[in-house]
């Protein structure tokens, strides 16, 4: 840093000092060896010193800048200092820079010197002892730069403020401030566009004037108990004068509180929700005309299960009862037979089409619940043991997996799960030869459970693949070997399984058997292991 | 089949279904089965019947006019006199709809239709032996 150097007239080198930073001084005299004199004594402290030789200068100095402080000759010619220092004093942008007055002791103006200091400023009388004029200028300079900086802090927060009205004003969401009487101060341009009212319309005025009726759910400061959760939200509809609905909003609110826990009032968000209500409510009527559809289409499926079982009932029942006499002749008995085994046909075929009917109605209504797998597998199973004794197939659980099974199981419907199992069960046992196997084997992981269903018949060719799946689909060697069906079964247990959320799939080796396999969800355990 | 009418007194039993072809037909082996048997053509009538002659056993249509089968199971189980007696209900129905298991008033037995020669009559049997 430059020494100061002379510093009359001339702006001191400023910056910091040894003593603080420099401060714009003015010193008024008509003497320019009392303005040297002065100016020299506070050269050390480094501020910057601007002279003026009489009021007017004074004065057409303070026109262009402030200062710190002001040292005044009392007695000047034409303008005297109290003169100046009452015209300086009617300037607003220096009616508060205080001024030093410097005045010979027992001098006649020395009674308004203390009458006129007392209220404003400070006086030192000459000679002018160096340090106590340096002190005195030390205090002013330090007060100005006090103010300085809280200045330059109240400009910051000005602009910080600005900054943040700034992003407030652009943010997409509305954004308002109440005071501590529920009245607005502050609303952001999306907060009118949202409610339609404007800033100039609500400011002053309540919350009631968004939603009359929700104004109670918006607590007066004086009504929030302490130790409440005071963040509030809350949804409401804005109506146009017609009444139809224009707006669904959200609106959250939190208090904003003072340091000792008072509350000054509300600042809040306000969104418009409408595209997402009205998403969701066409979600939920999309849904009810699902759930509508499918009751109607059980509802039809009921009816036509009554209509159709009923007279098959009369019938099977009847010939059973004819067939059930001895005095049949031998040509009867064989024509009621082939009667009784149609109707038979007829009965199993009309199951099988009102399952399928019921594997495409379910989805909509399939529950999903914790089903134990073992347990309904060997239920499934006991139903056809009778008919793998008469075809002289070894029907079995397969070992081995037998034990980590019973602790799995899946997220299903049991009810169709276990027609599906029954399905897949018949099927093998349909196209398995007398002395083999049909293997039912459990296992399962973390994700997913599998229920296999292998056997030892004669095997589906590979281009078959792909088609057995379908409705009344037969494979050429199904009907070659003469085995009876409608080729609804695997339809069905693969809708059934596909319902559930599941996966049916198969593998097969002409000749040697296939292996078909359902694979579940695997629910969480239910019971201690 | 077990004829358990051969000894008497012979247990009874009311049959109610709005079709009267199986209403005939399943009177018909009841009876056959030795059974006292008296009929009822929609569930007001069977409410009725029953709650005079207090049978021993009732089967049940699940779908009849004026009141279904599952309405005379909870009226029959509702009163104290009728609460015993035992219950089969017979469905021409959709899958799953006969043995329903969620259902608070639950049959004692179900049999859907169409059912074969014996298999009514081995239900009544097993529930009379229970």
């Amino acid at each position: 840093m430059r020494a100061p150097v002379h510093p009359v007239n001339l702006p001191s080198a400023g910056g910091p000092t040894a003593y603080g930073s420099a401060v714009p001084i003015l010193i008024v005299d008509d003497n320019a060896g009392k303005r040297l004199a002065l100016g020299s004594m506070l050269v050390p402290l480094g501020h910057e010193i601007t002279e003026a030789d009489s009021g007017p200068a004074a004065l057409r100095c303070l026109m262009s800048r402030d200062f710190a402080v002001i040292l005044m000759d009392v007695r000047m010619p034409v303008m005297d200092g109290f003169e100046t220092a009452d015209l300086i004093r009617q300037r607003r942008q220096s009616e508060l820079t205080p001024i030093i007055f410097i005045s010979a002791y027992g001098s006649e103006s020395m009674a308004n010197i203390t009458a006129y200091a007392a209220g404003a400023a400070d006086f030192i009388f000459s000679p002018v002892p160096p340090a106590e004029l340096r002190a005195k200028v030390t205090v002013f300079a330090n007060l100005y730069l006090r103010a300085e900086r809280l200045a330059a802090d109240a400009q910051d927060l000005r602009n910080s403020a600005d900054r943040l009205t700034l992003l407030t004003d652009a943010a997409p969401i509305g954004i308002f401030r109440t005071d501590a009487e529920n009245n607005f101060v502050y609303t952001n341009p999306r907060w009118s566009e949202i409610t339609g009212i404007s800033f100039e319309d609500a400011v002053g005025r309540p919350w009631a004037i968004v939603s009359p009726d929700r104004a109670a759910r918006f607590p007066a400061v004086a009504q929030v108990g302490d130790g409440d959760d005071h963040r509030l939200m809350d949804r409401f509809e804005i109506f146009s004068p017609g009444d139809s609905l224009v707006r669904v909003v959200e609106w959250t609110a939190e208090p904003i509180e003072d340091a000792d826990g008072g509350m000054l009032g509300w600042v809040g968000t306000l969104a418009d929700v409408s595209a997402g209500a009205a998403a969701s409510a066409a979600m939920e009527a999309a849904r009810d005309a699902a759930l509508a559809a499918s009751r109607m289409q059980r509802d039809f499926a009921a009816t036509a299960s009554h209509e159709l079982k009923t007279p098959t009932a009369s019938v099977l029942g009847f010939v059973e009862e004819v067939l059930d006499h001895d005095s049949l002749s031998e040509i009867d008995r064989k024509y009621l037979g082939i009667a009784y085994r149609s109707a038979q046909r007829l009965s199993r075929l009309i199951d099988d089409l009102l399952l399928l009917g019921a594997a495409d109605v379910v989805p909509a209504e399939t529950t999903y619940d914790p089903t134990e797998l073992m347990p309904l597998v060997r239920l499934a199973m006991s139903s056809f043991s009778g008919a793998a004794q008469d075809g002289n197939v070894h029907l079995a659980i397969e070992t081995g997996v037998e034990r980590a099974a019973e602790r799995l199981w899946a997220l299903a419907d049991p009810l169709r799960l276990e027609q599906a199992l029954a399905n897949l069960i018949s099927n093998a046992l349909k196209f398995t030869p007398p002395g083999g196997e049909v293997r039912v084997a459990v296992r399962g992981g973390e994700d997913a459970v599998q229920i296999e269903v292998s056997d030892t018949g004669i095997g589906i060719e590979e281009s078959a693949l792909d088609d057995i799946f379908n409705r009344f689909y037969r494979t050429r060697a199904a009907l070659d070997a003469g085995v009876s069906g409608f080729g609804l079964g695997l339809a069905i247990a693969q809708r059934m399984i596909e319902a559930q959320r599941g996966r049916l799939s198969v593998t097969s080796v002409v000749g040697q058997g296939s292996t078909f396999t359902i694979t579940l969800p695997a629910a969480p355990r239910l019971l201690p292991a | 089949m077990t004829r358990e009418g051969a000894t008497s007194p012979a247990r009874t039993i009311l049959v109610a279904d709005d079709d009267p072809d199986l209403l005939l037909l399943m009177s018909l082996r009841l009876t056959n089965a030795g059974y006292d048997v008296s009929v009822a053509s929609d569930g007001r009538q069977a409410l009725d019947r029953i709650s005079q002659s207090l049978p021993q056993m009732a089967v049940l249509d699940v779908m009849m006019p004026e009141l279904t089968g599952r309405e005379v199971l909870a009226g029959l189980r509702a009163a104290e006199a009728t609460q015993h007696i035992l219950i089969i209900l017979t469905s021409a129905g959709f899958f799953g709809d006969v043995d329903d298991l969620d259902l608070p008033v639950r049959a004692d037995g179900y049999v859907s239709k169409p059912f074969g020669r014996e298999e009514l009559q081995n239900r009544v049997t097993e529930l009379f032996q229970r």
